[in-house]
């Protein structure tokens, strides 16, 4: 009997798995994106999967590409490397998706970037910075900086423009994205002749940083450059300022969300980011989205958000080019993309599938990003 | 010197959040035997409902004692009745199933509680206002302390006298301890056995909310997984400490807390989260019932 | 020296049934190809992802769900046999994982022949996790109960963070661009030789005495079973075997990441065996099975919902499994436990 409900649960959830997915419209064009909904890292996969929703909102109300509306299908990956990968295969194999959209997390992308490769269809990563995702193949393209590009654009602002030449490193041991940066702001910081008086770690979900931070302060930096997510850095500034550090932090684009003024408040005042872009530039494309992006919901469009928009549309923009929305067609337009007037800045695709757009540096004052300057790549 | 002097403070500071949470920890596992992992979800879940009650009646109140007392309120009745609807249809029809299935439900309803936060919650973290202004001392010329660190220095050192009091000098105490040795003589001898289990659940669950509010007052973020690595590393406080043993329980979160920040400080901060278990690992091996545990002599 | 021959000979001959039957097994999933091409692909072990029978997604389904098979049955020799209550399982599988990738990557050329790099993969995956379980299991010796859970769980966190921290495996980047080369059948054969390995060793004496320490270990030591070298003995056999699980990941994979490898794993390796049935094999393949069925099974509810519930759900069902079929669903109420047929 036991044996019986077993099996039954068995083949019942086996079904399941045949049988979804059968339908596939014609007067649709379906796209996927996966991403961590759930887990410790769903707040970032949340808030790129609004800011796709609101491309493909808009494009629908447009009128759609050549006439077709756009759909989407949205999967959880949990955080889980192997979950992203089976829900690429998923995205793929059942339901028949014509391009990819995610992930957020480096590691992920690695993990699924092998199967889009494999059956051809292009994937774009709204915000991997690591070089090696777009080594994965030709059909992998990304719309955000990498780690070398914006480590290198800090350590010359700090040493050039700020006249810092006294650097401590404090970075997230867990996030690849942290590491990243960091190595490549270290590189280039010596390199240019500055020197890294410390350089310690933390997780990602850790609440106290005083430890660090008190063994920073002996040090006596110039200014620290925390490569981390807003998620931690609100935390870590109030705790810097707790313990009388009031040297210039500095960081890198996941610093970009209201969330960081609100856990950070004061603390941050003196800071300086590098970003895509500046929320108060005039520009027509970045106003429109900030605005649109409000009214839908409710809330300020963070940077992995606006990246998010960004990708859905330069895809859409090389599927109006395109001749067909088959696999290398669209590759093909993907990889002409040029100057693209995206919320995240000008971007074209250069031959490595990698965005290449000018990074703006921002410095904190009173709760609000001011622009300081553009550094062109 | 100096550096030494802000590392204890950092360190017994960190120590005495811990020891909040793991005083209830301890609490339940005293009576039950019970590893409650869902304890650090419902610390969570107290902090969120803090945070609303912030909400609320902010724009009616001024920062300070009154405020104070509404939100800690809130947050604790919240988290006792989320603790007894636990209790009552989780581990109940449990009581007499082996420890380790138990101990699945517990994990069970953690991960639920987790994923249902991010779902109502919402997964991104907020920002728990302060409702008590925090003014900071200098101690010498460089080292900080401020009143938020002192208070729940203070106030952790307080709940822990005031459990030593109700489980040693009071009735209710004594009937804990007559459960915690044997449930079904504390039944013979007219124990309310559920009633116990049911107020010791409340009890601990209160103090997960009080510890929740807290700990949002001290790191001013909140999130529907703050409670994960508070949870875990509370209960190495609590195991190494000797689980069940409430004073054992702060200082074995002391212990912990200094340990960690003199560590990351002076050796290395990489491998700071591993601390805790090579130290619940070391403590175990030697003395694997805690620094204040009772050995348990096995009979067959 | 007749008996061995005997046995040997018994042993090898199962071992060649399985080989077979793993073949058919594939050979028909993928959708009884005739080509050339398509049978060594079987054969010699390249990932076949073409089209068949299965499409690619279920095909990916089905290599997991050998590995999760695996890891539940090596845990049911620790947690369901000795008894021995353990939450660190994902880092045997993590050892095994990353020493087996290394290995492949950078010990030996690559142009050895797949069959033998899988081969020489597993064998050092399941060894190099078979010694460190040897130095946790020797060293948690005094542990029982709870207190053992949670210095596994120390330990297995520990794994986690060094591996996190080593640059040559990646890092927090992850391993990338690892030889991929399990394929279904390979999965299904090692699964099935675990799971043949795990019947003959509760049937042994080995086995026997596992269950008396699980049952009262003073009363054991009387009858003059020594506890401490069984229980090592269980540790070693168990993480070898979550090591060959974590070997065949790293190549069904081809990228591995520590985020694989949270406590979160070691528990729902953990939920695999309660649900099926604590000390029943049969419960750990099918606990191992439904568990990784059901999250990708629950995706489809997302279409009515519009929200994501699957780990709702997920938890729920834990939960309530353990509420209302607390012997799970291998076991009966006298202390039993069932098995299928094939296995008794």
């Amino acid at each position: 009997m036991k044996f019986f409900s077993a099996f039954f649960t068995f083949v019942l959830a086996f079904a399941f798995l045949l049988t979804q997915g059968c339908t596939k419209k014609n007067d649709t064009i379906l796209i996927g994106n996966y991403g961590s909904m759930t887990g410790a890292e769903a707040t970032f996969g949340l808030s790129t999967k609004d800011g796709i929703t609101l491309a493909i909102e808009e494009i629908n109300v447009a009128g759609g590409i050549n006439g077709k509306k756009v759909d989407m299908k949205v999967y959880d990956n949990g955080g889980k490397p192997e979950e992203a990968r089976l829900s690429v295969e998923k995205l793929i194999n059942v339901d028949n998706v014509v391009a990819i959209l995610g992930e957020v997390a480096s590691t992920r992308s690695l993990a699924a970037a092998p199967v889009a490769q494999q059956y051809k269809v292009p994937m774009i990563s709204p915000s991997s910075t690591n070089p090696e995702v777009t080594k994965k193949g030709d059909y992998i393209f990304r719309v955000c900086f990498i780690d070398p590009f914006q480590g290198m654009v800090m350590a010359k602002f700090a040493f050039n423009s700020l006249n810092l030449k006294k650097a401590a490193v404090l970075r997230d041991s867990k996030s690849d994205y942290s590491m990243g940066l960091a190595d490549y702001f270290t590189k280039t910081f010596t390199e240019l002749g500055g020197t890294i008086v410390a350089d310690e770690k933390y997780q990602s979900a850790d609440v106290d940083f005083k430890a660090q931070l008190t063994s920073l302060k002996t040090k006596a930096p110039d200014f620290i450059f925390i490569p981390g997510y807003y998620t931690e850095v609100g935390l870590i500034a109030r705790q810097a300022r707790d313990l009388g550090l009031t040297v210039p932090l500095l960081g890198g684009d996941g610093w970009d969300s209201p969330k960081l003024f609100e856990i950070g408040g004061d603390a941050l005042t003196n800071s300086y980011i590098s970003n895509h872009f500046a929320a108060e530039d005039p520009r027509p494309e970045v106003q429109k989205f900030v605005t649109s992006f409000k009214a839908r919901f409710g809330v300020e469009p963070d940077g992995l958000a606006s990246a998010g928009y960004d990708a859905a549309n330069i895809l859409f923009e090389a599927m109006k080019k395109a001749k067909s929305l088959e696999g290398s067609e669209l590759r093909t337009a993907l990889a002409q993309t040029k100057d693209f007037k995206g919320a995240t800045g000008v971007i074209s695709l250069d031959e490595n599938r990698d965005a290449v757009k000018s990074a703006v540096i921002l410095k904190i004052e009173s709760g609000k990003f001011k622009y300081v300057e553009t550094v062109n790549p | 010197m100096e550096e030494f002097i802000q590392h204890t403070i950092n360190g017994l500071s960190l120590g005495s959040i811990y020891a909040l949470v793991a005083l209830g920890y301890t609490m339940v596992f005293g009576v039950l035997q019970l590893i409650n992992f869902a304890h650090g979800d419902i610390f969570m879940v107290g902090s969120f409902f803090g945070l609303y009650a912030m909400r609320f009646f902010a724009p009616h109140f001024q920062p300070g004692p009154v405020l104070a007392i509404l939100v800690m309120g809130c947050a604790m009745t919240a988290s006792a009745v989320l603790g007894v609807l636990i209790e009552h249809l989780g581990y109940k029809p449990m009581r007499r199933a082996p420890r380790i299935n138990i101990l699945i439900t517990a994990i069970g309803i953690s991960l639920f509680l987790e994923y249902g936060g991010q779902l109502v919650f919402g997964a991104s973290p907020q920002f728990f206002p302060p409702f008590f202004e925090k003014t900071q001392f200098h101690i010498f010329d460089s080292v900080t302390i401020d009143s938020n660190q002192i208070s729940i220095f203070l106030i952790a050192c307080l709940l822990m006298t005031a459990l030593q009091f109700l489980v040693f000098k009071t009735q209710f105490g004594r009937s804990m301890r007559a459960l915690s040795h044997s449930l079904d003589t504390a039944n013979l001898i007219g124990i309310n056995v559920n009633q116990v289990i049911r107020i010791t659940f409340m009890l601990g669950s209160t103090l997960a909310g009080a510890a929740g509010v807290l700990y949002a007052l001290a790191y001013p973020k909140v999130e529907p997984l703050m409670g994960v690595l508070p949870g875990l590393k509370a209960f190495v406080a609590a195991v190494l400490g000797g689980i069940g043993n409430i004073t054992g329980a702060v200082i074995g979160a002391l212990i912990l807390g200094l340990s960690e920040t003199y560590v990351a400080g002076y050796i290395s901060s990489t491998y700071r989260d591993a601390l805790a278990f090579i130290i619940l690992i070391i403590v175990l091996l030697v003395r694997p019932s805690g620094l204040l545990g009772k050995k348990r002599i096995e009979k067959v | 020296m007749q008996k061995i021959k005997h046995y040997l000979n018994q042993t090898v001959v199962k071992i060649f049934l399985l080989l077979f039957v793993s073949f058919l097994i594939s050979w028909v999933l993928s959708g009884f190809p005739f080509s050339d091409q398509a049978l060594s692909q079987i054969l010699f072990l390249k990932p076949f992802r073409t089209s068949g029978l299965l499409s690619p997604y279920v095909y990916s389904i089905l290599i997991l769900l050998g590995i999760n098979v695996m890891l539940s049955v090596s845990l049911a020799l620790l947690n369901g046999f000795c008894g021995l209550f353990t939450m660190g399982h994902a880092g045997f599988m993590a050892i095994g994982a990353y020493s087996s990738a290394s290995f492949i990557m950078f010990a030996i050329p690559s142009s050895t022949p797949l069959l033998l790099k899988l081969i020489a993969a597993v064998l050092i995956g399941g060894s190099m996790s078979a010694i460190v379980g040897f130095v946790i299991g020797y060293s948690s010796l005094r542990l029982a109960g709870d207190y053992l859970g949670m210095v596994t769980l120390g330990f297995g966190e520990i794994i986690r963070i060094a591996i996190l921290n080593i640059d040559a495996v990646g890092g927090a980047r992850g391993m990338i661009d690892i030889p991929q080369f399990t394929n279904l059948f390979s999965v299904m054969f090692v699964s099935a030789l675990i799971v043949l390995i795990v019947k003959r060793i509760r049937e042994s004496r080995f086995g026997r005495t596992m269950f008396a320490i699980k049952e009262n270990e003073i009363a054991a030591q009387m009858m003059g079973i020594n506890p401490t070298k069984i229980k090592v003995q269980a540790f070693v056999f168990s993480s070898f075997m979550a090591g060959m699980a974590g070997a065949l990941f790293a190549h069904s994979e081809g990228y591995l990441s520590t985020q694989t490898f949270t406590f979160v794993k070691s528990f729902e390796i953990i939920a695999m065996n309660v649900i099926g049935g604590l000390g029943s094999i049969s419960g750990a393949i099918v606990g191992g099975a439904l568990l990784t069925v059901l999250p990708e099974g629950f995706r489809v509810l997302q279409d009515f919902t519009g929200i994501d519930l699957r780990m709702i759900i997920y938890a729920l069902t834990i939960t309530l499994i353990m509420i209302f079929l607390p012997q799970g669903l291998m076991g009966s109420k006298n202390g039993n436990v069932k098995e299928f047929k094939w296995l008794k």
